[in-house]
């Protein structure tokens, strides 16, 4: 069953129309990734999706409401949840005010994410500008997680992390996939998108070049798409 | 020494009636971006709202309350009828908005009271005798005022989920509006709230000075001397420009009178030389 169904996208800055009849449609509990080099449009595909980029002409349908115009905080508090790259934590709170600030009745406790993520405990008082790469993700999907979405849109998850936290972060993705959650998320590490995905959009220019499920998609197209 | 110590307090008590003001526009400008010319047109009728009530209740502190609660809903009315629809705009339209705003409300001010001066002496509170010289107990009551409102300041912003939700904002509003937080409630409360800081700044001083029009060009200016100082939308900032200058001014006042006015505008060129951002930095 389809749960978010982006229809005919077509997203702007200013004057620049940089998405062009974009078609992504997420079923429930799947996990599906838009592949491309940098600046083909994938974080402004993530961002229309969440009104924070410009759209026209676009209809975006989450569990069958138009919420093409809905506000970014509204669209948040429907049930779909952004992690921005580099993180999506707040530089200026501590982890702590960062994860209360998330916390929403229904999701992940805050025992659970320490459980989950141990090495976060001496992090809590740290503020969040204060933080490596690897850690501001850890605690950007601890957010998502505390924040009980339905949907989550995830901008390069594994960007510039060790492998093992990289392979920690596909654990727990495919954990909430099991829990019925769907995730969107852009990035470029092979490794990780063969491993998790279900369905694979790859994206070059602002428009789809090819779509399929994992086995369709070979390692050589995606790495041709991704090198540059 | 009597006397620098005198002069200390006189600067102490100038510093924080600055700081209730001038943390008004700082709250705006920190979750908001917008520089209000039009605080000091809050100011002003903060002290008018308080002289009409106080003619009305005879109750200086109802008067207090009650005026500056009125001059936050004006802010508020402002801020949801027209400053708004300048958020995306280049800093210059919010300029050119409030300084409209100034104008309006100065024409309303004459329209409604007049344009001669009007106080009142509604406390009777009277002096003490420190170091030989006499310091009104007033000024007591100003110095206290803002070492509350600092301390109600540090406790929401610090302790409650709407402070928790304004710094995030400050922090990253992209990430903050995916995070549920509707921004536009934010700045409603921060044009209401710091409006109703600048309306309490005016209505403090009516025991001290006449409300007048015109009295709010001042105090603007001071304003935005301790916002740029101390770095924009920085609270803490605010707090040390406030006492730098209440300071310095009544001390240049007693040492070297004929610079008296001139030694905000020293010291602001100083800090800015030295540090451009600011004291704190901008938040």
């Amino acid at each position: 069953m389809t749960i978010l169904d982006v229809d005919n996208l077509n997203s702007y800055y200013g004057k620049s129309h940089v998405i062009y009849d974009l078609n992504i449609n997420i079923g429930s509990g799947e996990i599906v990734s838009i592949v491309g080099r940098n600046g083909v449009g994938k974080t402004t595909i993530l961002k229309s999706i969440m009104s924070l980029v410009e759209k026209r002409n676009s209809k975006i349908t989450f569990k069958g409401l138009d919420i093409t115009n809905f506000p970014p905080y509204k669209i948040s508090k429907i049930g779909i949840g952004f992690v921005p790259d580099k993180g999506g934590v707040f530089l200026d709170l501590t982890v702590e005010e960062n994860l209360r600030l998330a916390f929403r009745k229904g999701g992940y406790n805050y025992e659970e994410i320490i459980e989950l993520f141990p090495e976060m405990k001496p992090l809590l008082k740290r503020k969040g500008g204060h933080l490596s790469g690897g850690e501001r993700r850890l605690v950007g999907i601890s957010r998502a997680l505390l924040m009980s979405q339905d949907v989550l849109l995830i901008d390069e998850p594994s960007e510039g992390l060790a492998p093992s936290i990289v392979k920690e972060i596909a654990n727990v993705l495919l954990e909430l996939k099991k829990k019925g959650i769907s995730i969107l998320f852009a990035d470029q590490n092979v490794e990780f998108i063969l491993e998790i995905s279900d369905k694979i959009y790859i994206v070059d220019n602002g428009q789809i070049k090819a779509k399929g499920c994992r086995g369709d998609i070979t390692r050589e197209l995606l790495e041709r798409h991704i090198s540059i | 020494m009597e006397a620098i110590f005198f002069q200390i307090l006189v600067g102490l008590s100038t510093a924080m009636l600055y700081w209730v003001v001038s943390v008004g526009l700082t709250f705006i400008f920190g979750v908001t971006r917008v520089l209000n010319f039009a605080h000091g047109s809050f100011y002003m009728l903060g002290a008018f709202f308080a002289l009409a009530l106080f003619k009305w209740t005879n109750s200086f502190v109802l008067s207090i309350a009650l005026g500056s609660l009125a001059v936050g809903v004006v802010g508020l009315l402002c801020e949801r009828g027209v400053i708004r629809f300048t958020y995306s705009l280049p800093v210059a339209f919010q300029l050119v908005l409030t300084f409209g705003l100034v104008l309006i409300f100065e024409d309303l001010v004459r329209f409604i009271w007049g344009s001669v001066p009007q106080m009142i002496r509604p406390l009777g509170l009277g002096v003490v005798t420190i170091a030989g010289r006499r310091f009104p107990i007033y000024s007591f009551v100003i110095m206290g005022t803002g070492l509350f409102l600092w301390i109600i300041l540090y406790f929401l912003l610090l302790e409650t989920k709407l402070g928790l939700m304004i710094r995030a904002t400050i922090s990253d509003i992209e990430l903050a509006m995916a995070n549920g937080i509707n921004p536009h409630l934010l700045y409603a409360f921060s044009f209401f709230f710091g409006s109703f800081l600048a309306g309490l700044g005016g209505a403090l001083t009516l025991p001290m000075c006449s409300a007048s029009l015109g009295m709010g060009e001042r105090i603007i200016i001071y304003s935005f001397i301790i916002t740029v100082m101390g770095g924009l939308g920085n609270i803490k900032g605010a707090f040390m420009s406030s006492l730098i200058i209440g300071i310095s001014e009544s001390l240049c006042a007693f040492f070297m009178p004929s610079l008296t006015i001139a030694i905000s505008y020293v010291i602001l060129a100083l800090v800015l030389v030295v540090k451009p951002e600011g004291i704190y930095g901008e938040a």
